[in-house]
């Protein structure tokens, strides 16, 4: 059976089911939606004739006309009218029966009065008050729904023909069942015209492929239409074409490959006759084609017993590979076996490829890369070597390999250049190292003074040659190539072959050796390159010796050093941060003098050792204190000491001041301390201090000549601090206005007065330092505050008593008036 | 004996229009029939039943000779359809509102005509009319002081919302029945032209009505007529009529022989049937019998004996016949009316099928008559004595009362007064039956002058016409005139009419419909079926052929 029937047999009872199915179920479901529906109308209908009359029964009783006859009856026919009014469907309608079964309203006036209380309808109506009912009324069935009206005993009826409410199913009913068997029988007509449509073209495609396979490429297939099948008729005749196309071009390629490649193409029929004879390879062997068809192989190549086995084995159904030869020309030949269609033995194929040229130049290339590979061999085995004889004699050594010569030489000019000198020697001339030759002598001479390659291949018969009765008539053939460093031929590399050899020099055997010795010059230079790096290592190490030595000798001068410069100026100096030159400039500084109270008499009274011992101990940790503090030691002069902040290094102006203060707290503290220690050594009256310190501008700098320089300040404002210093009583530390405003948020300092400067034209309030706040552990006694627009900051400490006076009086005004307010 | 009384009448009718011929020739003539006269060969001359004009303005006109004159000068917002009341159309506003709740209050909006132009008066140029115009008027005939109608516009409010944009609030929403006859061109809907009115005062006015309509008013001669001019800036464009002159002829045959004669063209007619026959072989002249007429209505007094008895007021109904009381008048003038509302003209009136099939038409029945009025206790009847206007369809009706009930041995003394007088002793509650002859513009002011409580005579709360001491119904009154939904209220009106006539306060009578003869060369211009300015309605589109 054909797609066609298949298709048709399939489809088309499985149509005419769901066909079938699809109208009962739709004319099952439609009838029965349809009921309920028109029961909820018909319910809805009559709820409202049902409202109807329950407006007029309400509106009679509201106007107490419920008793009189003639308004009940007006109300009636209203609500009547109302009924009237309610449509169901096109024959449906509204009527009310009242409680003796005659009709009281009905749209068509003839029927009211109509008696129904005989039907059993009615009865039902009667016994259940409201509901639905089928019933047949004038002889046709109807659906209803009912409600009971009490005030008037009325049953109000609404009513619709079943033939209405189901009229659309049943007439539908007819029309799916006509739908369906008309819609089955075209689709079948449809089913069967679209299959035949579809397969026909298929059948036509299906001889069109028949065709293509019997080689019939330039069959085409009518294209049709423009779907699928179309398509595939289209790429069907697209593909023919390109097979077309392709098998044209394939002959043509392979035309042109049996013309332009040395091959012979060749076919013998069953009998070993030859059928086909084509190729350019015909052209070295001279034959002419035409001439052997029909003719046996051996007509051919009849000087070749290979090809002739080749060919004898495919005709008994082989295929076959192999290499002949045929007088001086080599063949690659293929052979197999023909077959017709029924896989019968039809003949033989085959192809012989001339690869005589092939094969020559594969061995020129073996021969090439045996060369290289010893080229590079040697080259690996001295470009490593270091050592200058260890190195040249590799050189020679692989030299002899490479060239397969027993006897070699390397002659290697002096150092003024006036002559060459045999650093070493192979085979003959092992012996002879340190022979010297000059420019021009010899094989060696020559190349050394040229520069070029040369070859001697007669050397028993070369006027040229130096003279030497050890291998006069001995060595046949010598060649020697340049060793060269840059441009300067530094040496000589030389081989030679004996008597006994057969080999010459030729121009490969020159090309090889002149590249050789051109690596090998490369490893010379390393070598002569290592040699220098070596020296060169030596000697550098000797300077660091020196530098290290001469590293720690300063090292010790510095240390020394170091005692006399302030720490800061010391490393300032020492890392390079500030040159020691004749530099100055101007900074606002700390600067604190202090000396020790009578020392002079106590001076007096001791030994010079003891002296010395107590001053030095005193400076020590005094020194000491002032580095802690970061302090600039100025210098000593005696038992005084000028120290400054702020210089090389500072910590903000109030920060140096304030590191100064407690500096100098901090030594009056300890001077208490050492007191007693000085006591234990004699000193009856305790040292003390006088401290004086100001803050304000100096110039700091190098001062002095080129030869003598000293780190130090200068200004009013040192002057100022030696003037506070003496100005101080022992034990006290007395500072400028300028210190106490940069500190007297820390430390605790009362008003001492006024003095006089010279050098300043007004006077200078001084303050004495009590302690820091810290230490005394209390507060500084100050008192802000603010709210809105008032504004209270008093400094108890600083008020003089007249001040504390005058601010209690404007204070008690201020409440005053804030209490007037 | 009805049939006695007319023929005199006839008679005398006859006798005295030949006097008149005479007469109207030497006094009258030179103005109404002289061809030469200030009313050219296009003015329309309508005869009426009047001596004078009582007033244009139309705030106060109510007699009908009145409502005529200012029906031409004026325009409503809205009108009654010329001829076709009570269909109703836009007039000057542009089109008919729908209302709005806002706040609990009803408002609606009209939209005003931009090309109405108020006439040139005496002291004012003609302008252009604007929401000032329409705000002043209504608030006008809401002022009780101005205005005859303010009754009818209590509770309601106008505001201007731009130049040609008005609101009309109302405290209590009604239905568009009851709202829409106050904005119509009918009593105190009339637009009057503010500035016309401010310049020349109320009596001014009055003299000089200035309005809007097709119509302006151009001279009065005292007693004799008024002189109406096409105003040819009218928005609905220039009348084909060059004017109107309002003849007042009081005598029926002087203005009979006038229009005869071809000197009058229009002439209020006469609902008596000899001159109907008599007319019908006149071919220049043609009869027009058209609404709104009047509704005749005979009140029982529930108040007193033997009245009081709900059989004995039954007895009466089915003791009376329509169909005799309707022999006394011309063919067609006259209807039978089964409802108090005259459902022809008005929405909330009962149809004759709906009383017929209720059993409240009290179709002529002597039996249950006499069985009732024995059942009540009266089979030897009783006496009454009523008071009668001498006016035809007053005397003619009670007359024949009498005469119908007389079998019953009902008696019935009549004392036949002038027609004013009849008014003021009637409303003293002195009959205990009232034959009452009137137009009211809708089922709400029907039933409540009739019918409620507060306009009981005397006794009411605000004493008017409800001869029969009748308080039923008040709740239903008051009910349909606060709903809304007009079919809900038409409903409510029937079902007030069915227990009034269930207790038989009332029996409608007639239904009477206004006469009017033309010259057949007079073309009203439009349909004539009802009209409630109360005379055939000249506008624009009317005119003379020659």
């Amino acid at each position: 059976m054909k797609i066609y029937g298949k298709i048709l047999l399939a489809t088309l009872p499985l149509l005419l089911i769901a066909f079938a199915l699809a109208s009962g179920i739709t004319f099952y479901l439609s009838r029965s939606a349809l009921q309920d529906i028109a029961e909820q109308w018909l319910q809805t209908r009559s709820l409202e004739a049902l409202s109807a009359a329950r407006d007029q029964a309400e509106f009679l009783e509201a106007y107490g006309l419920n008793t009189v006859e003639a308004s009940v009856a007006q109300a009636q026919g209203d609500a009547g009218a109302v009924m009237s009014g309610i449509d169901i469907g096109k024959q449906g309608f509204v009527f009310a029966v009242d409680a003796g079964g005659r009709l009281v309203q009905a749209p068509d006036p003839s029927l009211v009065g109509f008696d129904v209380s005989g039907e059993a309808w009615f009865d039902e109506m009667v016994k259940a008050q409201q509901g639905q009912i089928s019933y047949r009324f004038q002889g046709e069935p109807h659906l209803a729904s009912y409600h009971y009206f009490e005030p008037w005993r009325w049953y109000i009826v609404a009513t619709d023909p079943e033939s209405e409410v189901y009229g659309a199913v049943n007439r539908l009913g007819t029309y799916v069942l006509a739908l369906g068997a008309g819609g089955s029988l075209l689709i079948a007509v449809v089913l069967m015209a679209l299959t035949r449509r579809v397969t026909a073209p298929l059948a036509e495609l299906v001889r069109g492929a028949e065709r293509v396979g019997r080689g019939e490429l330039d069959t085409t297939i009518a294209i049709r239409t423009r779907d699928e099948i179309g398509i595939l008729s289209r790429s069907f005749n697209e593909m023919t074409q390109q097979l077309r196309v392709l098998y044209g071009r394939l002959e043509e390629r392979l035309t042109t490959v049996v013309s332009h490649t040395p091959i012979i193409l060749f076919s013998l029929d069953q009998n070993g006759a030859l059928t086909l004879l084509e190729g350019k390879g015909l052209d070295t062997l001279g034959a002419d084609s035409d001439a052997v068809i029909g003719q046996p192989l051996s007509a051919l190549f009849g000087r070749s017993p290979e090809i002739l086995a080749a060919a004898e084995s495919a005709l008994q159904g082989e295929t076959v590979n192999s290499v002949a030869k045929l007088d001086d020309q080599i063949f690659e030949i293929w052979c197999a076996p023909l077959v017709d269609q029924s896989n019968a033995a039809a003949g033989v194929i085959g192809v012989a490829t001339d690869v005589t040229e092939r094969v020559l130049a594969q061995e020129k290339l073996r021969r090439q890369a045996e060369y290289l590979a010893a080229l590079n061999e040697t080259t690996l085995g001295i470009i490593s070597r270091l050592e200058l004889d260890e190195l040249l004699q590799a050189v020679i050594t692989r030299a002899g390999q490479l060239l397969d010569a027993p006897h070699g030489f390397i002659y290697l000019a002096d150092e003024n250049e006036s002559e060459i000198r045999r650093k070493v020697g192979v085979g003959v001339y092992e012996q002879s190292v340190g022979y010297q030759l000059h420019a021009g002598e010899g094989v060696a001479g020559r190349v050394w003074q040229s520069g070029e390659p040369f070859v001697v291949n007669s050397y028993d018969t070369w006027e040229g040659r130096v003279p030497n009765p050890k291998y006069d008539g001995y060595i046949r053939a010598l060649i020697g190539v340049p060793l060269k460093s840059r441009a300067q031929v530094i040496g000589v590399l030389g081989m030679a072959y004996d008597a006994t050899s057969l080999r010459v020099f030729g121009r490969e055997e020159e090309a090889l050796l002149t590249r050789f010795a051109e690596l090998a010059s490369i490893s010379l230079d390393n070598a002569r390159l290592y040699a220098l790096a070596q020296e060169a290592r030596r000697r550098a190490e000797e300077a660091s010796e020196l530098v290290v030595r001469k590293n720690q000798m300063l090292e010790s001068v510095s240390t020394k050093l170091s005692k006399y410069l302030s720490p800061q100026v010391y490393s300032s100096i020492f890392s390079g941060k500030q040159s020691v030159e004749l530099s100055s400039k101007r900074k606002k500084l700390t600067i604190f003098f202090s000396d020790i109270a009578g020392f002079t008499e106590t001076a007096d009274k001791l030994e010079s050792e003891d002296l010395t011992q107590l001053l030095n101990h005193y400076l020590t940790e005094m020194a000491q204190i002032a580095l802690r503090h970061g302090a600039t030691i100025d210098k000593y002069v005696g038992d005084a000491i000028v120290i400054f902040f702020g210089d090389p290094e500072t910590r903000g102006v109030k920060q140096d001041a304030l590191a100064c203060v407690r500096m100098a707290i901090e030594m009056r503290e300890r001077m208490h301390e050492l007191a007693k220690t000085w006591r234990a050594s004699g000193i009856e009256n305790p040292l003390k201090c006088r401290i004086g310190i100001n803050t304000g501008y100096c110039t700091v700098g190098n001062f002095g000549s080129e030869d003598r320089m000293d780190y130090t300040i200068i200004g009013g404002g040192v002057n100022l601090a030696s003037r506070l210093e003496t100005n101080s009583e022992p034990g006290e530390i007395l500072i400028s206005y300028e210190t106490f405003s940069q500190v007297q948020d820390e430390i605790l300092c009362e008003e001492r007065g006024q003095i006089s400067v010279k050098g300043l034209a007004y006077p200078v309030a001084t303050y004495r330092v009590v302690d820091s706040y810290e230490h005394i552990g209390a507060e500084r006694k100050v008192m802000r505050e603010e709210a809105g627009s008032f504004k209270l900051d008093i400094d108890f400490d600083s008020m003089s008593p007249e001040q504390r006076r005058q601010a209690a009086e404007i204070l008690q005004r201020a409440l005053a008036r804030l209490s007037d307010s | 004996m009805p049939s006695h009384e007319g023929r005199p009448s006839c008679r005398r009718s006859a006798r005295r229009s030949a006097l008149f011929a005479a007469a109207v020739v030497l006094i009258v003539g030179p103005g109404l029939m002289s061809p030469g006269s200030a009313a050219g060969s296009n003015t329309l001359r309508l005869g009426i039943d009047a001596a004078d004009l009582g007033t244009g303005d139309p705030h106060r006109a109510a007699a009908r000779n009145d409502r005529a004159v200012v029906d031409m000068i004026f325009n409503g917002l809205l009108r009654y359809k010329p001829g076709e009341a009570p269909l109703i159309e836009p007039d000057l506003a542009a089109e008919i509102p729908r209302p709005r709740i806002v706040e609990g209050k009803q408002v609606w909006t009209f939209h005003l005509r931009r090309d109405v132009m108020c006439q040139p008066g005496p002291q004012t140029p003609a302008y252009r009319m604007t929401a000032d115009d329409v705000v002043y008027s209504l608030r006008r005939a809401a002022d009780p002081q101005r205005s005859a109608y303010a009754g009818d516009y209590q509770g309601m409010t106008v505001e201007r919302v731009d130049d040609f944009t008005v609101d009309v609030v109302l405290d209590t929403p009604i239905s568009s029945i009851l709202f829409f006859p106050k904005v119509a061109d009918y009593a105190g809907g009339f637009i009057v032209c503010r500035q016309a009115v401010e310049a020349a005062g109320g009596e001014g006015f009055a003299d000089h009505p200035v309005g809007t309509g097709p119509f302006r008013f151009d001279s009065r001669q005292p007693g004799e007529r008024v002189r109406l001019r096409a105003n040819k800036d009218y928005f609905r464009g220039r009348p084909l009529l060059e004017g109107v002159e309002v003849v007042y002829v009081p005598d029926f045959e002087e203005r009979d022989a006038a229009l005869r004669k071809g000197d009058l063209d229009v002439i209020f007619g006469s609902e008596e049937a000899d001159w109907f026959e008599a007319i019908a072989d006149e071919e220049s002249v043609h009869v027009d019998v058209f609404g709104v007429g009047q509704v005749i209505t005979i009140h029982f007094n529930t108040g007193k004996p033997p009245l009081d008895d709900k059989r004995v007021r039954w007895a009466l109904a089915y003791a009376l016949d329509r169909d005799v009381f309707r022999s006394h008048f011309a063919e067609g003038v006259v209807e039978n009316a089964y409802s108090p509302v005259p459902a022809a003209f008005l929405p909330g009136g009962l149809t004759h099928d709906e009383v017929a099939r209720l059993g409240l038409d009290y179709a002529h029945d002597k039996a249950k008559a006499r069985a009732l009025l024995a059942e009540a206790g009266y089979h030897n009847g009783f006496h009454l004595k009523l008071v009668t206007s001498q006016r035809h369809h007053y005397r003619a009706n009670y007359e024949s009362l009498r005469d119908q009930l007389a079998p019953f041995n009902i008696e019935v003394e009549l004392e036949v007064v002038e027609h004013r007088i009849m008014h003021e002793r009637i409303r003293q509650d002195e009959n205990a039956i009232v034959i009452y002859v009137a137009w009211r513009p809708n089922a709400d002011v029907f039933l409540t002058r009739f019918f409620h409580s507060a306009s009981t005579v005397v006794t009411g709360a605000s004493p008017d016409t409800n001869f029969s001491h009748y308080d039923q119904i008040d709740s239903l009154i008051e009910a349909a005139r606060s709903t809304r939904e007009p079919a809900r209220q038409v409903r409510i009106w029937k079902q007030a009419q069915i227990k009034l006539l269930d207790d038989a306060v009332a029996y409608p009578l007639h239904y009477v419909n206004l006469v009017y003869a033309r010259g057949s060369h007079v073309d009203y211009g439009h349909a004539l079926k009802a009209a409630m300015a109360l005379y055939p309605q000249f506008n624009e589109k009317t005119r003379l052929e020659n």
